[in-house]
Order: C-alpha cells, then sequence, then structure tokens
C-alpha cells in the first residue's frame, strides 16, 4: 500500500502576482515507512502535505492513494468544546460511519497515546505535549494508513519535544502507518525517519532523496547531517 | 458576593442623594422623594402587575422572533456571499430610522393590539443578535475549516459542527444586549398608543402629574430588564460553558 505523487505543482495568487510554490514533485511514501521532509520555512512543505490532504487539487500532475491519509496540522485545530474522545471520533461522525465504534477504538487507545484517564477531558485542560497527542490520536482514528504531520512538535519546549520524538517512533512502530513528517530541524528529520526528502526553496522541488540505514552510527549520522546541511 | 456588594453600594448612594436633593428642594409632587415612590410602587402595585403582564408578554414574544428571524438570516448571509452582501446594508439602515418615527406608523398600520409593538421589540432587538451572529460564524479561521473540510465534512456539517458552536459566545452576548433592550423596546411602543402596558401607565400618570408612579414604573421597568438579563445569563452558562 503507498502513496503515489508524480509531477505535482501548484501556484498560488499572493498580492496580485502568481508564485509558484510547489514544482514537480515527485515521491512516495509506502505504509509502514517513515519520511520526511527538510526545507527551509517558506519552502512549500506545508503546502505539499496540504496538496496530499486533499486540501486543494494540484494544477497539474497525480496524486494516487491506496490508503486513508489524514493531516496533523501544526496547529493541533481540536475543538475547545469537545472531550478528547469526541475530538478523536469527528472524522466518523462527518464520514456518517459507526460513531460509537469509533469512540471505542479512541477510548482503547488512550494508554497507547499517553492519555489514559483524560478521555474526557477538554483540550484546554491538557498540556501542548497532550493537545498534540490527542489530536495525533484523531489522526489516527481518522486515517489508520497514512499520517502527514506539519511540524507537530514547533511548538513545544525542547524537553517535551525530545521526549514526544521517542514516542512518536514508538507509535508509529507499534501502529506502522506511513509517516509523512515535516519539519526544517534537521536533527529531528534524521532522528526519526528512514528517508529524507531534502526540499529546494522556493519554489518547492525535491533535490535530495536519502535513506538513513536502521543500525546508523553517530559519526555517519553526522556526515549525513552535514550533507543535508550543505544541500539547503 | 463581592460583584454584589459594590453595585449594591453605588445604588445606595444614589437614592442618599436622591432623598436628601428631594428635601431640599421641598416640593414633593415635582421631585418626590424615594420613599414616596416606594409607598406607591407597593399601592399600586395590582395596576403595575397588571400592565406589567402586557409588556412583558410583547417583549418575549418580540425578542423570540428577533431571535429566530436573527439567526436565519445570520447563517444565511454567512452561507451564501451574495445574501451578505444584499443584505448587509439593509441590516444597517434598519438601524438608523429612528424607532420613535417608526413606531406610530407601526400604530397606524396595525392598530392599537399587541402587534405594533412586537413589531418595534423585534425591530431593536433583531439588530444586536443578528450582528454578533455574523461575526461568531465568520470566526472560524481558514485552516480550521480547510482540515475539517479535508475529513470530507460539507458546507452543512461544517456549520453545525464547527461554526455553530464557536458562534455560540458571540449569539448569547448579542442575546444579552436585546433582552436588555426588549422591554424599553414594548414601552416606546406602548408609549405611542395602546390598551395595556407599562407604556400607557407612564403616559396616563405623567398626565395626571403623579410622578412617584411615573418612577415607580420606571423602577419596574429596570427590574424586569434586570431579571430578563439575568435569565440569558442562566441560559449562557447551561448551554455555552466554553465562553
Amino acid at each position: 500500500m503507498q502513496i503515489s505523487v508524480k509531477d505535482i505543482s501548484k501556484t498560488f495568487l499572493m498580492d496580485g502576482s502568481t508564485v509558484k510554490v510547489i514544482d514537480n514533485v515527485s515521491l512516495t511514501l509506502e505504509r509502514g515507512v517513515f519520511a520526511s521532509v527538510v526545507g527551509t520555512s517558506g519552502c512549500g512543505k506545508s503546502t505539499l502535505l496540504q496538496l496530499l490532504a486533499g486540501y486543494y487539487p494540484p494544477d497539474s500532475g497525480r496524486i494516487v492513494s491506496e490508503g486513508n491519509i489524514c493531516l496533523l496540522p501544526q496547529d493541533d485545530l481540536l475543538l475547545p468544546w469537545r472531550n478528547v474522545i469526541d475530538n478523536s471520533a469527528i472524522a466518523a461522525e462527518i464520514r456518517g460511519s459507526d460513531v460509537a465504534a469509533a469512540r471505542k477504538r479512541a477510548f482503547d487507545l488512550l494508554p497507547l497515546f499517553g492519555l489514559e484517564g483524560f478521555g474526557n477531558s477538554l483540550p484546554s485542560q491538557l498540556s501542548g505535549g497532550m493537545r498534540q497527542r490527542a489530536a495525533l490520536l484523531r489522526t489516527y482514528i481518522a486515517a489508520g494508513d497514512f499520517w502527514l504531520l506539519d511540524e507537530p512538535f514547533g511548538k513545544l519546549d525542547a524537553l517535551t519535544r525530545e521526549a514526544m520524538q521517542h514516542w512518536l517512533k514508538q507509535v508509529w512502530q507499534t501502529l506502522g502507518v506511513g509517516v509523512l513528517f515535516v519539519t526544517h530541524d534537521i536533527e529531528e528529520a534524521v532522528l526519526l525517519s528512514q528517508r529524507v526528502f531534502v526540499m529546494s526553496p522556493r519554489p518547492g522541488r525535491i533535490i535530495n532523496v536519502l535513506d538513513v540505514a536502521a543500525d546508523i552510527n553517530d559519526i555517519e549520522r553526522l556526515e549525513l547531517k552535514k550533507q543535508i546541511k550543505s544541500l539547503l | 458576593m463581592r460583584n454584589i456588594i459594590y453595585p449594591t453600594i453605588g445604588i445606595l448612594i444614589l437614592l442618599l442623594i436622591w432623598q436628601l436633593l428631594a428635601a431640599a428642594i421641598g416640593m414633593a409632587w415635582l421631585l418626590p422623594p424615594p420613599s414616596s415612590v416606594v409607598v406607591s410602587l407597593i399601592d399600586n402595585a395590582p395596576l403595575l402587575a397588571h400592565h406589567s403582564l402586557y409588556t412583558v408578554a410583547e417583549a418575549l414574544i418580540g425578542l423570540l422572533a428577533a431571535t429566530v428571524l436573527a439567526c436565519l438570516i445570520a447563517v444565511v448571509m454567512s452561507l451564501i456571499p451574495l445574501v451578505r452582501k444584499i443584505c448587509y446594508p439593509l441590516l444597517l439602515i434598519s438601524q438608523m430610522i429612528p424607532i420613535i418615527v417608526l413606531a406610530p406608523l407601526f400604530l397606524i398600520w396595525f392598530g392599537y393590539g399587541m402587534l405594533p409593538k412586537i413589531l418595534v421589540v423585534v425591530l431593536i432587538c433583531f439588530f444586536p443578535i443578528a450582528i454578533n451572529m455574523i461575526v461568531g460564524l465568520s470566526a472560524a479561521d481558514e485552516q480550521m475549516l480547510l482540515f475539517y473540510r479535508s475529513l470530507g465534512a460539507s458546507r452543512g456539517q461544517l456549520l453545525r459542527l464547527i461554526r455553530l458552536p464557536l458562534a455560540l459566545p458571540y449569539f448569547f452576548s448579542g442575546l444579552r444586549i436585546a433582552a436588555a433592550y426588549s422591554i424599553m423596546g414594548a414601552v416606546i411602543g406602548e408609549w405611542l398608543g395602546a390598551q395595556s402596558g407599562l407604556g400607557l401607565l407612564l403616559t396616563r400618570a405623567q398626565r395626571a402629574f403623579d410622578l412617584p408612579l411615573v418612577l415607580a414604573a420606571i423602577i419596574v421597568i429596570i427590574l424586569l430588564s434586570c431579571l430578563l438579563f439575568a435569565i440569558i445569563k442562566i441560559f449562557e452558562k447551561k448551554f455555552s460553558p466554553a465562553s
């Protein structure tokens, strides 16, 4: 099962002039693979994810997905008047599928998402890290195949961030989903991913694809980070 | 408790100044002291209650009609941009017409019954609710709507699941203002010609130079408005806990 993206481009109208944000991007992502997209701010990383999530269609090119996709936006966009379970089950409600089953699934997954005992809590009662995990639970209930994560840890403090990175890796291994993780943090990308897509500044192109070996050692990791840095 | 103490102090100071002023002037028929207003309030209680009943009925029916109308129009305006562009100026214009001028017209068109008073209430209460609802319905940011649309939400679902709940606190702040105005609206309507109601009682008492009764009626109007305001506040606490 995979997502394949072929030659997609996207141009936006900004202040009366057209700006090409995504230029001929192609990539494939298999289910079970953790891949990152690294690039400088404003290079079109978020737009790429939004195109994959179906926010808007690409001007040209094709996106074919064999599974469900859900985006985790930069802001968690949890609905403040709904508790964690109700927020998680919202996709089922929208699609008219079995809401009770979705709520039950969300409830059963609370421990894995570090939210045990917080099913009835409102987002305002949760810490930043917990909100992000609740939003990821909503993502998983909405789509069990592919996650598109848009700088999910960008707003967290360094300590929480590190804990969340380890937690995410563990959850990914447990659930076996395909992850496309957007970040401007090379360190984070190399730490988490099996594959790194390096994106050029605007208009965004994929300028290199690097594989991260599972048994990578510290020296190799340092070399890889240097290599990515030189590309950006 | 503390938020009751300070307003009470303010009211007591006002009453004290009033009492002293009335005593200094010494002409009770011109400026009756608070004590004689209280006496009038007690003496005329059945009369005031009888007329209040009509005024409250008009205010409540008008407020309810205004609420339904304002919400409907706000929803339609926020769903269809063309309707919004056409209706927005009309909405503003409706607020620029002095009600006091319009009310006699209603009297000519609809007679001396309750209908013209209800219409005045609707006209006064409609605007704050509609404007707040329109602002509230556009409170959802673009990213939020795009995200939930990507989950498959239709326009109707976006409205029901996201935009309406987000608009709820705005709705209630509009409704609170409207409720506070509604009694006044009914009184204005009655003032210009009625068979019953506090407005009619006020005009009669004024012509009879019964100033204690005039002031007693005004106090009843204030109390009824406060009561309505408080009831809305309770509703708000119950249905809009997020605000």
